[in-house]
């Protein structure tokens, strides 16, 4: 079930009234029904996949907690090779068969392993870390091993973050969970405010900006120049939109039930650096693997060569992370050596008047990383590089507005009015909050019949400027 | 006691409400009311149904190609844009029993529409349409889709804020007259070698469908059984297209549809009259490469009125 469908609008109200009124030791029992359903939706069988990743750690927390020594390492070792297992069934396989059948064709074999070919489940990448995080937990001791298989179920199956995150710590969410709040009418209104807030960014943006890089991803050969870098630029837009969109729905439906999941996203474009981004961007992520990969690796207590190498390690498994394919290994490349590079540059640009040059610098270099991140193979990204700067269509195009036009030509102005007044939008409000100005809470401050048609004005122009054509989240394949 | 403000948060939430809703609900009883091509024709339909002779059905290639006005008798075209064999068989037989009068009926079977299913190609929103304003609930039809509760979601609601700039005054079927012809005049900007060839690659595609190829196959021997045990007379025919247009649709539906199309003709000795190679067509008469305008339509009918005479003096 997609946030955005008819399906949900009916899904969330049932559910979310229903959590109110069912009295709250029974509360976890109707998330998790309804969690269940709302995963079924993809496809059904696919349940067992997390029945066994959860029955799993629910076993293995308890042995760790329950024993000492190696015994405790051997039970985090079952459950890390149960999920990444998993993992590697589903995700993995087929790309490393591709990759031996490769070889094996090279070195002249007639041999070739077979392939898999399986549907990869929604959100795997996401449940499998959260649920890792569970035992990673327990075994280092910051959380007791849950005694309550239904609680433990929920927490990975918990329906508004179980397919694109954030992902979650035991220790935030699980108490949570276990003491259902009071419904607080101000929680619940802040919860629908931003669920409304994260449809815009993805029904409104995304999913338009979608229309234009789609076309320009699927065939980059017919483009050169100016509308390369539409593309390219409104990519960039339509994966913060259509991610931190979700996001804000996931944080927004687990509010109205009283229940606060972690921010993933704090306006990263407006960050001036690489290493500034990613204490921006899928904010849980970069936890995650700070935590349970850097960290152990040696963190910053190793020499400053072994840290760098140690970064690029991670970005590159980060890469991976996102899916089993060489582009996505080239994103986390790129992303570890600008990283790198990055926390060696920072002192040297760290004058005030630089900061919004500094902006502008990281957001092109992670449009051009995104390059990589959207072509569906290396020869159309190393193709988008190479006529990026092509000016001989430039010039063909006579006019850099004409350029635009040859590669934006499926939009009309009343599109592109729309896409770039809504961009507009999105950034002058961001803005205003990282200077430390809260639209929405001066929008409380407003009397009623201020505060109401400004509410309606939103509605309308969610319903009527957004695109409804059921446009799968692109997170929900990772 | 926080049990107790859900009552009075959820006055208060529609409370909100009403207002949005009030006019979302006079927005979609505006919009259920714009006239367009499907609701129109029905509304002639209705009317003269009592009357009709003959009848035509199939896809935009009779709704475009024949005017009524130009075949003897009373006659209505009940053709429409992507109109699948499905559909030509649910409308034919929710209508049969009030068309006394109905002596024949002209099916264009061009060679993509055995092969599609409405809900696989891109236009599967016309299944909506059907269902709201036919009244013909068919198995593509989906709980899921908005579609099926609200005229806005049919129409989308970019196009409803377009009609809305308007004041709602919009009228989507005013080429089509009573008698269910669409009238196109002169020639589409798309009319031309180039955009006929993706044209056609498109509707290679598109309808390009195994299983839609057994079903529709299946559906038209039971419309020709049902026809022959009524008594009713059932011409098969395709219109005139453009040679770069038909020159490129996929041979192997082509060649598979005329084979099917010739053993019907065949086993229930009904004519089949094919002149979408007719070289008496040129690109002055096409209103794009597979649509004749009202010129081509003008000069096509009274061909097809002797084709059919001619067929009948063969004994057909």
């Amino acid at each position: 079930m997609l946030f955005n469908t008819f399906e949900f609008l009916l899904f969330f109200p049932v559910v979310t009234l229903l959590y109110h009124l069912t009295p709250r030791p029974w509360r976890w029992l109707l998330l998790l029904l309804a969690s269940c359903v709302f995963y079924m939706a993809f496809i059904p069988v696919y349940i067992f996949i997390l029945v066994f990743t959860i029955t799993v750690d629910y076993l293995a927390g308890l042995g760790i907690e329950k024993s000492a020594g190696r015994r405790r390492k051997l039970f985090l070792l079952f459950s890390i090779a149960a999920n990444l297992g998993m993992l590697c069934v589903f995700k993995y396989y087929d790309f490393f068969t591709l990759q031996v059948n490769h070889l094996l064709h090279l070195s002249g074999s007639r041999e070739h392993l077979p392939y898999l070919a399986l549907l990869l489940p929604v959100g795997l990448s996401f449940h499998t870390f959260q649920s890792l995080s569970y035992t990673l937990e327990v075994y280092h001791g910051r959380q007791k091993a849950e005694r309550h298989y239904g609680f433990l179920a929920l927490y990975v199956l918990f329906y508004p973050q179980l397919v694109a995150g954030p992902i979650e710590r035991p220790q935030h969410l699980l108490p949570q969970l276990h003491a259902p709040q009071p419904f607080s009418p101000g929680l619940f209104s802040s919860g629908l405010r931003l669920m409304a807030w994260g449809l815009f960014k993805k029904s409104v943006i995304a999913d338009r900006a979608a229309e234009c890089s789609d076309a320009l991803f699927s065939h980059p050969q017919r483009y050169s120049g100016w509308p390369l870098w539409v593309g390219v630029l409104l990519f960039s837009i339509q994966i913060y939109c259509d991610f931190s969109g979700y996001a804000d729905m996931a944080i927004g439906s687990a509010r109205t039930m009283g229940i606060q999941l972690s921010l993933n996203f704090r306006r990263p474009y407006f960050a001036h650096s690489i290493a500034e981004l990613w204490q921006r961007w899928h904010m849980s992520l970069y936890r995650w693997f700070r935590d349970y990969v850097y960290i152990p690796l040696g963190g910053n207590r190793v020499s400053k060569v072994r840290q760098k190498l140690n970064v690029l390690f991670v970005f590159l498994l980060s890469g991976l992370w996102h899916g089993a394919n060489w582009t996505y290994i080239c994103y986390g490349f790129c992303h570890g050596i600008m990283y790198n590079l990055s926390t060696w540059h920072r002192i040297s640009w760290k004058a005030a008047w630089t900061r919004p040059f500094r902006i502008l610098f990281t957001f092109l270099l992670l449009s051009l990383a995104y390059i990589f991140f959207r072509a569906r193979s290396l020869s159309d990204a190393g193709y988008i590089f190479l006529h990026l700067l092509d000016t001989s269509s430039a010039v063909a195009y006579g006019t850099v507005l004409y350029g635009f036009r040859a590669g934006i030509h499926f939009y009309s102005h009343t599109d592109w009015f729309i896409l770039l007044g809504s961009i507009l939008l999105l950034f002058i409000t961001e803005g205003l909050q990282e200077y430390g100005f809260r639209p929405e809470w001066r929008l409380l401050k407003l009397p009623l019949w201020l505060r109401w048609p400004a509410y309606y004005a939103f509605f309308f122009a969610l319903a009527f400027l957004g695109v409804y054509e059921h446009r799968a989240f692109v997170y929900f394949s990772f | 006691m926080s049990q107790a403000k859900i009552p009075r948060y959820l006055i208060r939430l529609l409370l909100f409400l009403l207002l949005p809703a009030g006019a979302w609900v006079w927005l979609e009883i505006r919009v259920a009311h714009i006239p367009n091509s499907y609701n129109t024709k029905r509304t002639y339909f209705e009317k003269s149904m009592g009357n009709v002779e003959t009848l035509i059905l199939g896809p935009s290639h009779a709704l475009f190609g024949v005017n009524p006005a130009d075949l003897r008798g009373v006659v209505f075209n009940l053709s429409q844009i992507n109109q699948s064999v499905y559909y030509d068989q649910a409308l034919l037989l929710k209508y049969l029993d009030r068309m006394p009068h109905l002596q024949q009926i002209l099916w264009c079977i061009p060679s993509t529409s055995l092969w599609q299913s409405l809900d696989l190609t891109p236009d599967y929103w016309r299944d909506y349409f059907y269902f709201h304003f036919w009244d013909l609930n068919s198995p593509y039809i989906s709980w899921k889709s908005p579609m099926r509760y609200s005229y806005v979601a049919l129409y989308g609601t970019d196009k409803v804020l377009e009609y809305l700039g308007k004041g709602l005054r919009v009228n989507l079927s005013d080429t089509i007259d009573e008698h269910g012809w669409l009238h196109a005049h002169g020639n589409s900007d798309s009319l031309g070698e180039g955009p006929g060839r993706r044209h056609a690659a498109l509707h290679s595609t598109y309808f390009a469908h195994e299983a839609a190829y057994r079903d529709n196959r299946r559906r038209l021997h039971e419309m020709l059984e049902l026809c022959r045990s009524k008594k009713i007379r059932m011409i098969l025919f395709e219109c005139p297209l453009l040679p770069y247009y038909k020159d490129h649709l996929n041979p192997k539906m082509i060649a598979q549809t005329r084979q099917v199309l010739e053993e019907m003709s065949r086993q229930y000795h009904i004519p089949y009259l094919d002149y979408s190679s007719d070289s008496v067509f040129h690109a002055a008469d096409f209103y794009d490469d597979d649509h004749l305008n009202v010129g081509g339509a003008n000069k096509f009918t009274p061909l097809l009125q002797q084709g059919i005479d001619q067929a009948e003096e063969d004994g057909y």
